[in-house]
C-alpha cells in the first residue's frame, strides 16, 4: 500500500462557509489557518505534518510523529478539524511571522474550537501562543479553570510580567468561538459573543515563534478539536468584525 | 494524536535514550516515515518520558504501530502510562 502522505483533498462542503468567502480579503486579517481549505494541510497518514496559513503563507509544522494532531473531515461537529490530544500535540512556526502583531501593536486571535478538557483537569491548556518562549513577551489564548469551571483567558506580556484577562462569565466547554482582544492599553476575552472584563496592559511582545496547540514555550497542550484559527492585525473595523463572526458562526 | 508514554525513573536516563533510539530505528523501517517518531522529555517529577511505540499511535499508513519484542525489552525499566504530568507552563 502506498503511504498516505500528501495534501488533504476535497475537504470543503458545498453550500457552507468556505475559504472562498471574502474573509481572506479583509484588510485586518493577518493569518488564517483553516482545515476546511483544501490543500492547506499536509498529512502523514491521518496525522498533520504541516498546516499553511492561507492569508500570509505562514507554515506551521510538526516533525515528530507522536506530537502531530490528527486530521479528520468530520471531527468538528461533522466538519473538518484537527484533534489535539492534550498531551504533546502542537504545530510550530519560527519563520514568516513578521505579519503577526508584536511589540505594542493591537491584534486579535479568533479560534473556533471544541474544547474537551474537563474542569477536573486543571492543567493550563493553550490553543495558541505567539512569542519568544518566555511568558513576559508572549500573546497566548488558553483554557483555564477557575472555581471548578472552564474559562477562556487571554494572556499578554508587557515585557516584565504576564497579564491574564479571563472571561469569568462564559463556560468555556464544548463548541465555542473564542476571541482574544488585545488592544493598545487593555486586553479581554470574548466567548460566543460574551465579552469578558478588560485588563489593563500595554503589550510588549515578541514574535519569533508561533505554536498552535500549546504555548510559544511548547508547554500547556490544548485538548480538543480546532476548526479555525485567525489572527488579525490591529482591531478589525466593525464591518470586518461582523464578517469574521458570521463566517465562523456559519460553521456551527 | 493519541498515544501512550513510557515513563522512566530519573535515574534511568540511559534506558530512556536507548528506548528512544530503538523506536527511531523501528520507525525508519516504516514506508513513508517522516521525521522522528518520538522524543525524550522530563515530566514535572523529573522522570524521563518517551512516547510509546505501539497502539494507539498510528503511522504513515494510518495503522497503529506494532511493538516489537525488542522494543518491549528496551522499555522494561519504564512504566507505560496513558498520560503525562508535564511541568506547568512558564
Amino acid at each position: 500500500m502506498m503511504p498516505a502522505v500528501g495534501r488533504v483533498g476535497q475537504v470543503g462542503r458545498q453550500g457552507r462557509a468556505s475559504v472562498g468567502f471574502s474573509l481572506l480579503s479583509l484588510s485586518s486579517v493577518g493569518a488564517f489557518f483553516d482545515p476546511e481549505d483544501a490543500g492547506s494541510i499536509t498529512l502523514s497518514g491521518s496525522l498533520v505534518t504541516g498546516w499553511l496559513d492561507r492569508k500570509s503563507g505562514i507554515q506551521v509544522t510538526q516533525g515528530v510523529n507522536a506530537s502531530r494532531p490528527a486530521y479528520s473531515a468530520t471531527s468538528f461537529i461533522g466538519r473538518p478539524g484537527l484533534t489535539y490530544d492534550g498531551n504533546d500535540d502542537r504545530l510550530v512556526a519560527t519563520t514568516g511571522l513578521g505579519v503577526l502583531p508584536s511589540g505594542a501593536l493591537p491584534g486579535e486571535i479568533w479560534a473556533l474550537v471544541n474544547q474537551t478538557a474537563l474542569p477536573a483537569d486543571t492543567n493550563a491548556r493553550y490553543i495558541a501562543g505567539v512569542g519568544a518562549g518566555t511568558s513576559v513577551s508572549a500573546r497566548r489564548l488558553q483554557r483555564a479553570v477557575s472555581g471548578g469551571v472552564n474559562r477562556a483567558q487571554t494572556q499578554v506580556g508587557n515585557g516584565s510580567t504576564l497579564i491574564g484577562a479571563q472571561n469569568a462569565t462564559a463556560d468555556f466547554s464544548g463548541v465555542q468561538l473564542v476571541r482574544a482582544i488585545i488592544g493598545a492599553t487593555a486586553t479581554s476575552t470574548e466567548v460566543d459573543g460574551v465579552a469578558g472584563a478588560p485588563q489593563a496592559v500595554v503589550p510588549g511582545t515578541n514574535v519569533t515563534t508561533l505554536v498552535i496547540g500549546a504555548t510559544d514555550a511548547l508547554s500547556g497542550h490544548f485538548k480538543g478539536v480546532l476548526n479555525g484559527l485567525l489572527f488579525t492585525i490591529g482591531t478589525p473595523p466593525a464591518d470586518e468584525l461582523l464578517q469574521i463572526r458570521n463566517f465562523f458562526n456559519a460553521r456551527r | 494524536m493519541s498515544n501512550h508514554f513510557v515513563i522512566f525513573p530519573a535515574s534511568e536516563q540511559t534506558a530512556a535514550q536507548n528506548y528512544k533510539a530503538g523506536c527511531e530505528a523501528e520507525w525508519q523501517k516504516q514506508p513513508g516515515a517522516e521525521g522522528d517518531v518520538g522524543y525524550i522529555a522530563l515530566d514535572r517529577h523529573g522522570q524521563w518520558v518517551v512516547p510509546y511505540y505501539g497502539p494507539p499511535q498510528t503511522g504513515p499508513d494510518s495503522q497503529e504501530l506494532v511493538e516489537t519484542p525488542e522494543l518491549e525489552l528496551l522499555r522494561a525499566a519504564g512504566e507505560l502510562q496513558p498520560t503525562v504530568e508535564w511541568p506547568d507552563p512558564e
